[in-house]
Protein backbone atom coordinates (compact mmCIF):
# COMPACT_ATOMS: atom_id res chain seq x y z
CA UNK A 1 0.00 0.00 0.00
CA UNK A 2 1.35 3.40 -0.95
CA UNK A 3 1.93 5.77 1.86
CA UNK A 4 -0.01 8.99 2.02
CA UNK A 5 1.59 12.03 0.43
CA UNK A 6 3.51 14.12 2.95
CA UNK A 7 1.49 17.23 2.05
CA UNK A 8 -1.72 15.41 2.89
CA UNK A 9 -0.51 14.28 6.29
CA UNK A 10 -1.86 16.18 9.24
CA UNK A 11 0.69 17.69 11.55
CA UNK A 12 0.97 16.51 15.09
CA UNK A 13 1.59 18.37 18.30
CA UNK A 14 3.09 16.91 21.43
CA UNK A 15 1.90 18.25 24.76
CA UNK A 16 4.29 17.78 27.67
CA UNK A 17 2.44 17.69 30.96
CA UNK A 18 2.88 17.07 34.65
CA UNK A 19 0.33 15.05 36.61
CA UNK A 20 0.27 16.56 40.09
CA UNK A 21 -1.51 13.93 42.13
CA UNK A 22 -2.07 12.76 45.67
CA UNK A 23 -0.89 9.26 44.80
CA UNK A 24 0.68 7.31 41.94
CA UNK A 25 -1.07 7.66 38.58
CA UNK A 26 -1.17 4.71 36.16
CA UNK A 27 -1.01 5.57 32.46
CA UNK A 28 -3.93 3.27 31.56
CA UNK A 29 -6.20 5.00 34.07
CA UNK A 30 -5.04 8.43 33.01
CA UNK A 31 -5.72 7.85 29.30
CA UNK A 32 -9.09 6.34 30.14
CA UNK A 33 -9.97 9.42 32.20
CA UNK A 34 -8.71 11.74 29.46
CA UNK A 35 -10.78 9.90 26.86
CA UNK A 36 -13.84 10.09 29.07
CA UNK A 37 -13.30 13.84 29.66
CA UNK A 38 -12.78 14.45 25.94
CA UNK A 39 -15.90 12.53 24.92
CA UNK A 40 -17.91 14.33 27.58
CA UNK A 41 -16.75 17.72 26.29
CA UNK A 42 -16.68 17.23 22.51
CA UNK A 43 -18.61 14.03 21.84
CA UNK A 44 -17.73 11.18 19.49
CA UNK A 45 -17.35 13.53 16.53
CA UNK A 46 -14.79 15.60 18.39
CA UNK A 47 -12.81 12.50 19.33
CA UNK A 48 -12.79 11.29 15.73
CA UNK A 49 -11.40 14.63 14.52
CA UNK A 50 -8.64 14.78 17.11
CA UNK A 51 -7.31 11.35 17.92
CA UNK A 52 -5.17 12.27 20.88
CA UNK A 53 -3.09 9.56 22.50
CA UNK A 54 -0.70 9.22 25.38
CA UNK A 55 2.87 8.74 24.16
CA UNK A 56 4.58 8.28 27.50
CA UNK A 57 4.12 8.72 31.22
CA UNK A 58 7.18 8.44 33.40
CA UNK A 59 6.60 9.26 37.01
CA UNK A 60 4.52 12.37 36.99
CA UNK A 61 5.69 13.69 33.61
CA UNK A 62 4.14 12.63 30.35
CA UNK A 63 3.67 13.46 26.68
CA UNK A 64 0.36 13.45 24.86
CA UNK A 65 -0.03 13.61 21.08
CA UNK A 66 -2.83 15.52 19.39
CA UNK A 67 -3.46 16.89 15.92
CA UNK A 68 -2.40 20.42 15.04
CA UNK A 69 -5.30 22.83 15.42
CA UNK A 70 -6.79 20.93 18.33
CA UNK A 71 -4.28 21.92 21.00
CA UNK A 72 -6.67 24.25 22.81
CA UNK A 73 -9.37 21.58 22.87
CA UNK A 74 -6.89 19.06 24.27
CA UNK A 75 -5.72 21.60 26.82
CA UNK A 76 -9.32 22.18 27.92
CA UNK A 77 -9.99 18.45 28.18
CA UNK A 78 -6.84 18.00 30.29
CA UNK A 79 -7.98 20.84 32.54
CA UNK A 80 -11.28 19.09 33.24
CA UNK A 81 -9.53 16.02 34.69
CA UNK A 82 -9.75 16.31 38.46
CA UNK A 83 -9.48 12.69 39.61
CA UNK A 84 -7.97 9.48 38.23
CA UNK A 85 -9.41 6.29 39.76
CA UNK A 86 -10.44 8.14 42.87
CA UNK A 87 -7.11 9.94 43.35
CA UNK A 88 -7.20 13.70 43.14
CA UNK A 89 -5.04 14.93 40.29
CA UNK A 90 -4.33 18.14 38.39
CA UNK A 91 -2.80 18.01 34.93
CA UNK A 92 -0.43 20.90 34.30
CA UNK A 93 0.55 21.55 30.70
CA UNK A 94 4.27 22.32 30.59
CA UNK A 95 4.51 23.12 26.89
CA UNK A 96 3.63 22.16 23.33
CA UNK A 97 6.09 21.05 20.71
CA UNK A 98 6.23 19.63 17.18
CA UNK A 99 8.34 16.57 17.95
CA UNK A 100 8.64 14.14 20.82
CA UNK A 101 12.33 14.87 21.07
CA UNK A 102 11.83 18.62 21.41
CA UNK A 103 9.03 18.17 23.91
CA UNK A 104 11.19 15.87 26.01
CA UNK A 105 14.29 18.05 25.87
CA UNK A 106 12.49 21.32 26.47
CA UNK A 107 9.86 20.49 29.03
CA UNK A 108 10.52 17.17 30.76
CA UNK A 109 13.12 17.60 33.51
CA UNK A 110 15.93 15.06 33.49
CA UNK A 111 16.14 15.10 37.24
CA UNK A 112 13.24 15.38 39.57
CA UNK A 113 13.32 15.06 43.28
CA UNK A 114 11.64 11.97 44.63
CA UNK A 115 9.05 12.68 47.27
CA UNK A 116 10.60 12.07 50.63
CA UNK A 117 8.57 10.42 53.34
CA UNK A 118 9.34 11.78 56.73
CA UNK A 119 7.93 10.24 59.86
CA UNK A 120 7.23 13.55 61.46
CA UNK A 121 4.18 14.84 63.19
CA UNK A 122 3.01 18.41 62.97
CA UNK A 123 1.29 20.00 65.92
CA UNK A 124 0.22 23.54 65.23
CA UNK A 125 -2.48 25.58 66.86
CA UNK A 126 -5.02 25.04 64.10
CA UNK A 127 -3.90 21.82 62.47
CA UNK A 128 -2.16 18.61 63.33
CA UNK A 129 -1.22 15.49 61.37
CA UNK A 130 1.59 13.46 59.84
CA UNK A 131 3.78 14.61 56.98
CA UNK A 132 2.80 12.31 54.12
CA UNK A 133 5.37 13.64 51.69
CA UNK A 134 7.37 16.71 50.83
CA UNK A 135 8.76 18.09 47.61
CA UNK A 136 10.87 21.21 47.60
CA UNK A 137 9.00 23.72 49.71
CA UNK A 138 5.72 21.89 49.41
CA UNK A 139 4.48 19.60 52.16
CA UNK A 140 1.45 17.33 52.18
CA UNK A 141 0.03 16.56 55.59
CA UNK A 142 -2.39 13.72 56.20
CA UNK A 143 -5.15 14.13 58.71
CA UNK A 144 -7.45 11.55 60.20
CA UNK A 145 -10.53 13.69 60.02
CA UNK A 146 -12.03 14.68 56.70
CA UNK A 147 -11.13 18.12 55.43
CA UNK A 148 -14.09 20.45 55.20
CA UNK A 149 -15.04 21.89 51.84
CA UNK A 150 -12.65 19.83 49.75
CA UNK A 151 -12.28 16.23 48.59
CA UNK A 152 -8.50 16.05 48.95
CA UNK A 153 -6.77 13.51 51.17
CA UNK A 154 -3.96 15.80 52.25
CA UNK A 155 -3.60 19.30 53.54
CA UNK A 156 -1.34 21.33 51.27
CA UNK A 157 1.19 23.31 53.29
CA UNK A 158 4.63 24.77 52.71
CA UNK A 159 7.82 25.24 54.71
CA UNK A 160 6.74 28.83 55.20
CA UNK A 161 3.73 27.63 57.20
CA UNK A 162 5.80 25.47 59.53
CA UNK A 163 9.02 27.21 60.35
CA UNK A 164 9.09 30.39 58.36
CA UNK A 165 10.70 28.84 55.24
CA UNK A 166 14.13 29.54 53.86
CA UNK A 167 15.03 32.92 52.42
CA UNK A 168 17.05 31.67 49.48
CA UNK A 169 14.49 29.18 48.26
CA UNK A 170 13.24 29.83 44.77
CA UNK A 171 10.07 27.84 45.30
CA UNK A 172 10.31 25.62 42.23
CA UNK A 173 8.30 22.44 42.37
CA UNK A 174 11.36 20.26 42.27
CA UNK A 175 13.43 22.29 44.68
CA UNK A 176 16.49 21.65 42.53
CA UNK B 1 -0.58 40.73 31.34
CA UNK B 2 -1.14 40.24 35.04
CA UNK B 3 -3.46 37.38 35.80
CA UNK B 4 -5.05 36.95 39.20
CA UNK B 5 -6.98 34.09 40.72
CA UNK B 6 -9.42 34.19 43.60
CA UNK B 7 -8.74 31.28 45.98
CA UNK B 8 -10.15 29.79 49.18
CA UNK B 9 -7.41 28.81 51.60
CA UNK B 10 -7.32 26.93 54.90
CA UNK B 11 -9.51 26.59 56.96
CA UNK B 12 -12.17 26.87 54.26
CA UNK B 13 -10.15 25.00 51.67
CA UNK B 14 -7.53 22.30 52.13
CA UNK B 15 -4.37 24.19 51.15
CA UNK B 16 -2.69 27.05 52.93
CA UNK B 17 -2.42 30.46 51.32
CA UNK B 18 1.34 30.00 50.85
CA UNK B 19 0.84 26.66 49.04
CA UNK B 20 -1.72 28.31 46.79
CA UNK B 21 0.71 31.14 46.12
CA UNK B 22 3.57 28.76 45.26
CA UNK B 23 1.47 26.75 42.83
CA UNK B 24 -0.18 29.83 41.33
CA UNK B 25 3.21 31.39 40.65
CA UNK B 26 4.38 28.22 38.96
CA UNK B 27 1.28 28.26 36.76
CA UNK B 28 1.89 31.83 35.63
CA UNK B 29 -0.30 33.98 37.85
CA UNK B 30 0.96 37.34 39.05
CA UNK B 31 -1.20 37.32 42.12
CA UNK B 32 -3.80 35.54 44.17
CA UNK B 33 -6.64 36.92 46.22
CA UNK B 34 -7.39 34.84 49.29
CA UNK B 35 -11.12 35.38 49.54
CA UNK B 36 -12.48 33.11 52.21
CA UNK B 37 -16.08 33.40 53.26
CA UNK B 38 -16.38 36.11 55.88
CA UNK B 39 -17.73 33.73 58.55
CA UNK B 40 -15.32 30.81 58.07
CA UNK B 41 -12.74 32.04 60.60
CA UNK B 42 -9.27 33.47 60.22
CA UNK B 43 -7.12 32.47 57.26
CA UNK B 44 -4.45 30.00 58.38
CA UNK B 45 -1.00 31.62 58.45
CA UNK B 46 -1.72 34.32 55.89
CA UNK B 47 1.53 36.13 56.61
CA UNK B 48 3.49 33.05 55.47
CA UNK B 49 2.05 33.50 51.98
CA UNK B 50 3.61 36.96 51.75
CA UNK B 51 7.05 35.33 52.00
CA UNK B 52 6.57 33.66 48.63
CA UNK B 53 8.47 35.84 46.21
CA UNK B 54 7.37 37.12 42.78
CA UNK B 55 3.68 36.80 43.46
CA UNK B 56 1.29 39.22 45.08
CA UNK B 57 -0.91 37.78 47.79
CA UNK B 58 -3.92 39.89 48.72
CA UNK B 59 -6.59 39.35 51.30
CA UNK B 60 -10.13 39.59 50.00
CA UNK B 61 -13.55 38.51 51.19
CA UNK B 62 -16.32 36.39 49.75
CA UNK B 63 -19.68 37.28 51.25
CA UNK B 64 -22.30 34.60 51.63
CA UNK B 65 -25.49 36.21 52.87
CA UNK B 66 -29.04 34.96 53.21
CA UNK B 67 -30.93 38.25 53.07
CA UNK B 68 -30.55 41.81 51.87
CA UNK B 69 -29.92 43.29 55.31
CA UNK B 70 -27.27 40.71 56.19
CA UNK B 71 -25.53 41.37 52.89
CA UNK B 72 -25.53 45.12 53.41
CA UNK B 73 -24.15 44.80 56.94
CA UNK B 74 -21.33 42.48 55.92
CA UNK B 75 -20.39 44.46 52.83
CA UNK B 76 -20.30 47.73 54.78
CA UNK B 77 -18.17 46.24 57.56
CA UNK B 78 -15.72 44.53 55.18
CA UNK B 79 -15.36 47.29 52.59
CA UNK B 80 -12.77 49.32 54.48
CA UNK B 81 -10.78 46.28 55.50
CA UNK B 82 -10.27 44.46 52.18
CA UNK B 83 -9.48 45.70 48.67
CA UNK B 84 -11.50 42.93 47.01
CA UNK B 85 -15.07 42.10 47.92
CA UNK B 86 -17.05 39.39 46.17
CA UNK B 87 -20.61 38.28 46.79
CA UNK B 88 -22.02 34.87 46.00
CA UNK B 89 -25.26 35.16 44.07
CA UNK B 90 -27.18 32.47 45.92
CA UNK B 91 -30.67 33.83 45.27
CA UNK B 92 -32.48 36.36 43.10
CA UNK B 93 -32.79 38.71 46.05
CA UNK B 94 -29.07 38.60 46.84
CA UNK B 95 -28.21 39.10 43.17
CA UNK B 96 -30.36 42.24 42.97
CA UNK B 97 -29.06 43.57 46.29
CA UNK B 98 -25.42 42.98 45.31
CA UNK B 99 -25.87 44.64 41.92
CA UNK B 100 -27.43 47.68 43.58
CA UNK B 101 -24.60 48.07 46.11
CA UNK B 102 -21.63 50.12 44.80
CA UNK B 103 -19.46 48.71 47.61
CA UNK B 104 -19.55 45.27 46.00
CA UNK B 105 -16.72 44.56 43.56
CA UNK B 106 -17.79 41.28 42.01
CA UNK B 107 -20.97 39.25 42.00
CA UNK B 108 -20.10 35.60 41.51
CA UNK B 109 -22.54 33.43 39.60
CA UNK B 110 -23.75 30.51 41.67
CA UNK B 111 -22.34 27.18 40.38
CA UNK B 112 -25.78 25.57 40.43
CA UNK B 113 -27.33 28.39 38.47
CA UNK B 114 -29.33 29.76 41.39
CA UNK B 115 -29.79 33.52 41.45
CA UNK B 116 -31.08 34.72 38.12
CA UNK B 117 -28.99 37.43 36.51
CA UNK B 118 -31.72 39.37 34.72
CA UNK B 119 -31.90 42.62 32.79
CA UNK B 120 -32.70 44.69 35.90
CA UNK B 121 -29.70 43.21 37.72
CA UNK B 122 -27.49 43.87 34.70
CA UNK B 123 -28.61 47.48 34.49
CA UNK B 124 -27.89 48.01 38.21
CA UNK B 125 -24.52 46.25 37.92
CA UNK B 126 -23.52 48.54 35.08
CA UNK B 127 -24.62 51.63 37.00
CA UNK B 128 -22.83 50.62 40.22
CA UNK B 129 -19.72 49.16 38.54
CA UNK B 130 -20.30 45.68 39.92
CA UNK B 131 -18.47 43.08 37.84
CA UNK B 132 -19.87 39.63 37.18
CA UNK B 133 -17.69 36.72 38.15
CA UNK B 134 -18.06 33.48 36.25
CA UNK B 135 -17.19 30.43 38.28
CA UNK B 136 -15.71 27.80 35.96
CA UNK B 137 -15.52 25.01 38.55
CA UNK B 138 -18.72 23.34 37.24
CA UNK B 139 -17.01 23.11 33.85
CA UNK B 140 -14.29 21.04 35.54
CA UNK B 141 -16.40 19.06 38.00
CA UNK B 142 -19.67 18.37 36.24
CA UNK B 143 -20.30 15.95 33.39
CA UNK B 144 -23.11 15.35 30.91
CA UNK B 145 -26.50 16.98 31.31
CA UNK B 146 -25.63 18.95 34.42
CA UNK B 147 -22.68 20.58 32.67
CA UNK B 148 -24.66 21.38 29.53
CA UNK B 149 -27.38 23.01 31.67
CA UNK B 150 -24.74 25.03 33.47
CA UNK B 151 -23.18 26.05 30.13
CA UNK B 152 -26.52 27.28 28.79
CA UNK B 153 -26.96 29.48 31.90
CA UNK B 154 -23.37 30.69 31.48
CA UNK B 155 -24.03 31.67 27.86
CA UNK B 156 -27.24 33.49 28.77
CA UNK B 157 -25.43 35.51 31.43
CA UNK B 158 -22.58 36.18 29.03
CA UNK B 159 -24.97 37.67 26.47
CA UNK B 160 -26.34 40.01 29.14
CA UNK B 161 -22.86 41.00 30.32
CA UNK B 162 -21.87 41.81 26.74
CA UNK B 163 -25.04 43.74 26.04
CA UNK B 164 -24.65 45.96 29.13
CA UNK B 165 -20.83 46.02 28.95
CA UNK B 166 -20.43 44.70 32.47
CA UNK B 167 -16.85 43.87 33.43
CA UNK B 168 -16.31 40.14 33.74
CA UNK B 169 -14.05 37.97 35.85
CA UNK B 170 -13.39 34.25 35.61
CA UNK B 171 -12.27 32.00 38.42
CA UNK B 172 -12.10 28.30 39.19
CA UNK B 173 -12.76 29.06 42.89
CA UNK B 174 -10.02 26.67 44.00
CA UNK B 175 -10.37 25.11 47.44
CA UNK B 176 -7.08 23.26 47.08
CA UNK B 177 -3.88 23.73 45.08
CA UNK B 178 -5.06 20.82 42.92
CA UNK B 179 -8.07 22.89 41.87
CA UNK B 180 -5.90 25.68 40.48
CA UNK B 181 -5.75 25.84 36.69
CA UNK B 182 -3.20 27.74 34.61
CA UNK B 183 -4.34 30.93 32.86
CA UNK B 184 -4.18 29.34 29.40
CA UNK B 185 -6.31 26.46 30.59
CA UNK B 186 -8.81 28.87 32.09
CA UNK B 187 -8.95 30.72 28.77
CA UNK B 188 -9.47 27.43 26.93
CA UNK B 189 -12.28 26.42 29.30
CA UNK B 190 -13.93 29.84 29.07
CA UNK B 191 -13.65 29.59 25.28
CA UNK B 192 -15.58 26.33 25.32
CA UNK B 193 -18.25 27.91 27.49
CA UNK B 194 -18.73 30.70 24.94
CA UNK B 195 -16.28 33.45 25.83
CA UNK B 196 -13.96 34.91 23.25
CA UNK B 197 -10.25 34.69 23.90
CA UNK B 198 -9.83 38.45 24.39
CA UNK B 199 -12.77 38.51 26.80
CA UNK B 200 -11.33 35.62 28.81
CA UNK B 201 -7.93 37.33 29.02
CA UNK B 202 -9.54 40.57 30.17
CA UNK B 203 -11.59 38.61 32.70
CA UNK B 204 -8.44 37.07 34.18
CA UNK B 205 -6.75 40.46 34.33
CA UNK B 206 -9.76 42.20 35.87
CA UNK B 207 -9.02 41.46 39.57
CA UNK B 208 -5.56 43.02 39.19
CA UNK B 209 -7.02 46.20 37.71
CA UNK B 210 -9.69 46.27 40.40
CA UNK B 211 -7.11 45.97 43.19
CA UNK B 212 -5.13 48.82 41.71
CA UNK B 213 -8.24 51.04 41.64
CA UNK B 214 -9.37 50.07 45.14
CA UNK B 215 -6.00 50.89 46.65
CA UNK B 216 -6.32 54.49 45.56
CA UNK B 217 -8.36 56.91 47.69
CA UNK B 218 -11.55 58.06 46.06
CA UNK B 219 -13.37 61.01 47.61
CA UNK B 220 -16.40 60.64 45.36
CA UNK B 221 -17.03 58.89 42.04
CA UNK B 222 -14.32 60.07 39.63
CA UNK B 223 -12.51 62.25 42.21
CA UNK B 224 -9.26 60.89 43.63
CA UNK B 225 -7.35 62.14 46.65
CA UNK B 226 -3.69 62.34 45.61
Amino acid sequence: MRSRLPVLRERKRYIAFEAEAEGPVISRDLISEFHSAYVSLFGDVGVSVNRAKLISLQGRFGILMCWDGHVEETRAALATIYAVSGTRVAIRVLGVSGTVKAATEKYIPKLSQVSAVEERRIELEEISGWIARSRGLEIDVSRKDRINGSDTRYLGLTCFDLDGGCDDADGTSDGL
Amino acid sequence: MSYYECVHALPEGSSSASRMALVARRLGYQGIIVANCSDSGNIFNFEAARKVRDIEVVRGADVLARDRKGLHNRVTSLRRRVPFLAVQGVSDMIVRAACEDPNVDVLIQHPEGRGNLGIAAARSAKQNQVAWGFDLSPMIRLRGGQRSRWMSIFRRNLVLARKFRIPMMITARPMSHLDLRAPREMIALAGLAGMEMAEARAALEYPGRLLELNRRTWVSPGVELI
